[in-house]
């Protein structure tokens, strides 16, 4: 039984860039239908730390500065023409969060509250932040979805695109709570899926419903796939207990002005850890962990205590914790009220948390190659090159979501007939309905999980070429064992079904990812191989861009075009000017000291 | 084998009731209520259906009843000898999974969202402290299995969901609608003289929502 359903708009995905779009594509008359995997609303946006970017607070701001801050943290990767596309519309992003009901943290006085400071690799102090981080994004999403009435499938998961060749025309999905299978025709369809953290399982700040869907929709339908094997790792993570493993407990910020990164051994492996992108310094923590000087649990020392000693520190670590709290909450959890405190050290790894790599797009969302098709948020590839700079990613949403979205109406208000090939739905839809019932040797859950340490183990934040093959033999292992699972015969809520339906995905973003890590053949940004451990941008200033052709892998590697921001260039904060900024206050009297910080932090306010 | 030490109630739809089910898993330090189900479903039974999302407090998808009172399973220590259940006041669909249906629909019935007269986004706002206390909020519909009031099929009440939200747009300076007049119509007072609903993050529901909306306190 495949029940069928039609409208203008389909968004996959309910996180934030699939509702907004959804919200979007409503107010201008399209009937949009929204697949959400898990309960809507749940997803990375809500779980997200709430830091969004507003890049016109500083007055020598602009948007040629972020966008050089962008490229530059970005290693020269980033798809200029979408960076200048974000760039110009970022300062809206704000604004339209709050006209969807999210509130950015105001002063007492009622005026905005930005962080006083840039985040590392921003150039100027750009970022608000919300009352309890991204919770209540999640809850302003409901209630935009529910005001304009879009229709939201919840848990339901989209196993295929459908459509007639290179044109796209809606999906088949599962809806999980029920067993039921639905085609949903669309005029046009974005893809908002998220990322893949959960690929990294346990070493991931992500949501369970990352399993990279998204990337393996598009590859299917005949999309590209660019600069997959860039992975963001968060530096500071908790390493023990168990349930909290790859749980965030800070961005390089965290560190403050005077905090160490030591080794188990108590030496220095990274200085001035704040000024640091987050690739370095999770690089770093890799390679010292590498050489044998981890601790026990299997991280590195984050030691916080100088700060207490000096004012500067004290001040800023107070603001970080008023800035962070759930994070600040996971330590308190996780080593005990001293840490929390910053008086006794932080046991810390990197976690998985960001993708940047992902669908290869025009600079208006458009998905490469496929017609009907957008692709926003996580799932696009390109706008964050080799590295995402805090602050982005929740902006990203809400600028591309509202791009697609109008551009998905009006599309579709164009649109005619729509065409899909049947056979090959209904085949899709058998294949899957197929699978309870399945009684072979393996529990799909088992192969997720040894799909989940493969990788973490081998295409991790470190890689060498020995570990880089050994994973896809493993994937290829992994496969067989695919096509003799055991799945409980049972069509509602079943937990097999799910995750046999999700390995499919991991499998295939899997393989990508390691197939695009073996051919870039140095190290940049959320890439660091062993092997190739310097930046080569003579040979590889390229994309990698991976196609899928008779359920085949293609590789291609292509140059990148330096359309406005040319190697050489430089971005992020002028770290000789904070120094002379320290140095001046560092001659003040405490008293002075206390008293200029707590009005730059704004901290006298909160009390 | 060793001696079962957690009881799982499995709501099954055939038979229309929970089916206690006993298992022994080593709790070792630190372990959660959400690695118990995990350690279960990978250790016994695959297919015991439950929810989790984030594993760290903020998706909300994890609520379940922990000796009868709602918890996040992934905050909550686990202990020797506990049950775990399905939220109660929600209709169960299958072991530990609820349905969050009706009180999804609920955001669109009683227009949970904010009602703005037009402000310029951005600007100057003069934001309540209890609306900061309430918008930590993460809707994982734990607090209705607290209340004894509360029944999914008894649309006439609001119940402590709808009336945090009600509470965090009447605090929301933007907000252009009488929450307080459509607490009332959705039977707050029966509220009272009651305090029995709980929070899975600490909200303090009849204080700082509950209480303001019936206009307690300078609230």
């Amino acid at each position: 039984m495949l029940t069928q359903l039609e409208c203008d708009v389909l968004c996959i995905g309910a996180g934030g860039g699939g509702i907004v779009a959804a919200v979007t594509a409503a107010e201008r008359g399209a009937r949009v239908i929204v697949l959400s995997k898990r309960p809507y609303g749940s997803g990375n946006t809500r779980i997200a730390g709430g830091l969004v970017l507003l890049p016109n607070i500083s007055p020598e701001d602009s948007p040629e500065a972020l966008m050089r801050d962008m490229v530059v943290a970005g290693e020269f990767l980033n798809n200029q023409a979408l960076v200048e596309t974000f760039c110009e519309r970022a300062p809206h992003a704000a604004e339209l969060m709050e006209q969807f009901g999210v509130i950015f943290s105001r002063k007492r006085s009622g005026t905005l509250a930005p962080l006083p400071v840039p985040l590392a690799g921003h150039g100027f102090p750009r970022t608000l932040t919300i009352y309890s981080e991204g919770v209540p994004i999640g809850t302003a999403l409901r209630g935009a979805a529910s005001r304009v009435g879009v229709q939201v499938l919840d848990e339901t998961i989209a196993v295929r695109l459908i459509g007639d060749g290179a044109n796209v025309a809606g999906a088949i999905a599962l809806r999980w709570l029920t067993g039921e299978m639905v085609m949903i025709r669309a005029k046009q369809t974005i893809l908002a899926t998220g990322g893949l953290g959960w690929l990294y399982y346990p070493h991931t700040s992500n949501s369970r419903a990352m399993t990279g869907d998204g990337y393996v929709l598009a590859l299917r339908a005949g999309a590209e796939l660019v600069d997959m094997e860039q992975q963001q790792f968060i530096p500071f993570a908790l390493t023990h207990p168990e349930p909290m493993v790859g749980i965030v407990c800070g961005e390089p910020a965290i560190a403050g002005p005077y905090g160490r990164l030591l080794d188990a051994k108590g030496r220095q492996i990274l200085t001035r850890v704040r000024m640091k992108t987050r690739a370095q310094v999770s690089a770093a923590m890799s390679l010292a962990k590498e050489h044998g000087i981890a601790t026990q649990h299997g991280g590195m020392v984050l030691d916080l205590t100088p700060n207490l000693k000096k004012v500067l520190g004290t001040k800023m670590f107070e603001f970080l914790k008023r800035t962070f709290p759930s994070m600040i909450d996971a330590v308190r959890r996780a080593y005990g009220e001293d840490a929390a405190k910053g008086r006794t050290p932080w046991d810390v790894f990197p976690t998985a948390h960001y993708q940047m790599g992902g669908i290869k797009v025009t600079p208006d969302c458009r998905v490469w190659g496929v017609k009907n098709l957008f692709a926003i948020g996580e799932v696009q590839g390109g706008l964050h090159g080799g590295n995402r700079i805090g602050s982005t990613s929740l902006a990203e949403l809400f600028v591309f979501g509202s791009l697609a979205g109008n551009l998905a109406a009006e599309a579709a208000s164009r649109t005619g007939d729509i065409s899909v090939d049947i056979s090959t739905a209904k085949e899709t839809s058998a294949h899957t309905n197929s699978l309870p019932g399945k009684s072979g040797s393996h529990k799909p859950i088992f192969l997720v999980r040894r799909l989940q340490r493969i990788l973490w183990e081998n295409v991790g934040p470190i890689r060498d070429e020995g570990r880089l093959t050994h994973a896809l033999e493993e994937i290829q292992r992994i496969r067989e064992m695919q096509s003799d699972v055991c799945i409980s015969g049972r069509r509602e809520c079943n937990p097999d079904w799910l995750d046999a339906i999700e390995l499919d995905a991991m499998l295939l973003a899997g393989e990508v990812i390691v197939r695009s890590a073996l051919m870039r053949k140095e190290s940049r940004g959320g890439h660091v191989r062993l092997d190739y451990t310097r930046r080569d941008d003579k040979a590889w200033l390229k994309n990698i861009v991976v196609g899928m052709h008779d359920d085949t892998l293609a590789l291609r590697a292509e140059d990148v075009p330096l359309s406005r921001i040319h190697l050489g260039s430089k971005g992020g904060a002028n770290p000789l000017r904070e120094r002379i900024q320290f140095l001046i206050l560092n001659i003040l009297p405490r008293k002075a000291q206390s008293k200029i910080l707590d009005a730059r932090l704004n901290l006298g306010d909160d009390s | 084998m060793e001696e079962p030490n957690i009881i799982v109630e499995r709501y099954d739809p055939a038979l229309g009731v929970c089916v206690p089910a006993s298992y022994f898993v080593p709790l070792k330090d630190g372990i959660t209520v959400l690695q118990v189900l995990l350690y279960i479903s990978e250790t016994y039974d695959t297919t015991l259906a439950f929810r989790y999302g984030c594993r760290a407090t903020k998706c909300g998808e994890c609520a379940v009843d922990v000796n009868g009172r709602p918890r996040l399973a992934c905050l909550t220590p686990a202990r020797e000898g506990m049950t775990i259940s399905p939220l109660k006041h929600l209709r169960p669909i299958r072991d530990i999974i609820v349905d969050r249906a009706p009180l999804d629909e609920r955001i669109s019935e009683l227009r949970l969202y904010v009602k703005s007269s037009g402000e310029r986004p951005l600007g100057a706002l003069k934001v309540p402290e209890s609306y900061e206390r309430l918008i930590g909020c993460l809707e994982c519909y734990g607090c209705v299995s607290s209340c004894p009031q509360f029944d999914w099929k008894k649309r006439e009440f609001g119940g402590p969901y709808v009336f945090v939200r009600l509470a965090q747009l009447h605090l929301d300076p933007r907000d252009g609608e009488d929450r307080r007049a459509q607490a009332r119509s959705l039977g707050i007072e029966r509220c009272s003289s009651c305090s029995q609903c709980t929070c899975v993050k600490g909200i303090a529901i009849r204080r700082d929502a509950i209480g303001t909306l019936l206009g307690e306190g300078k609230a």
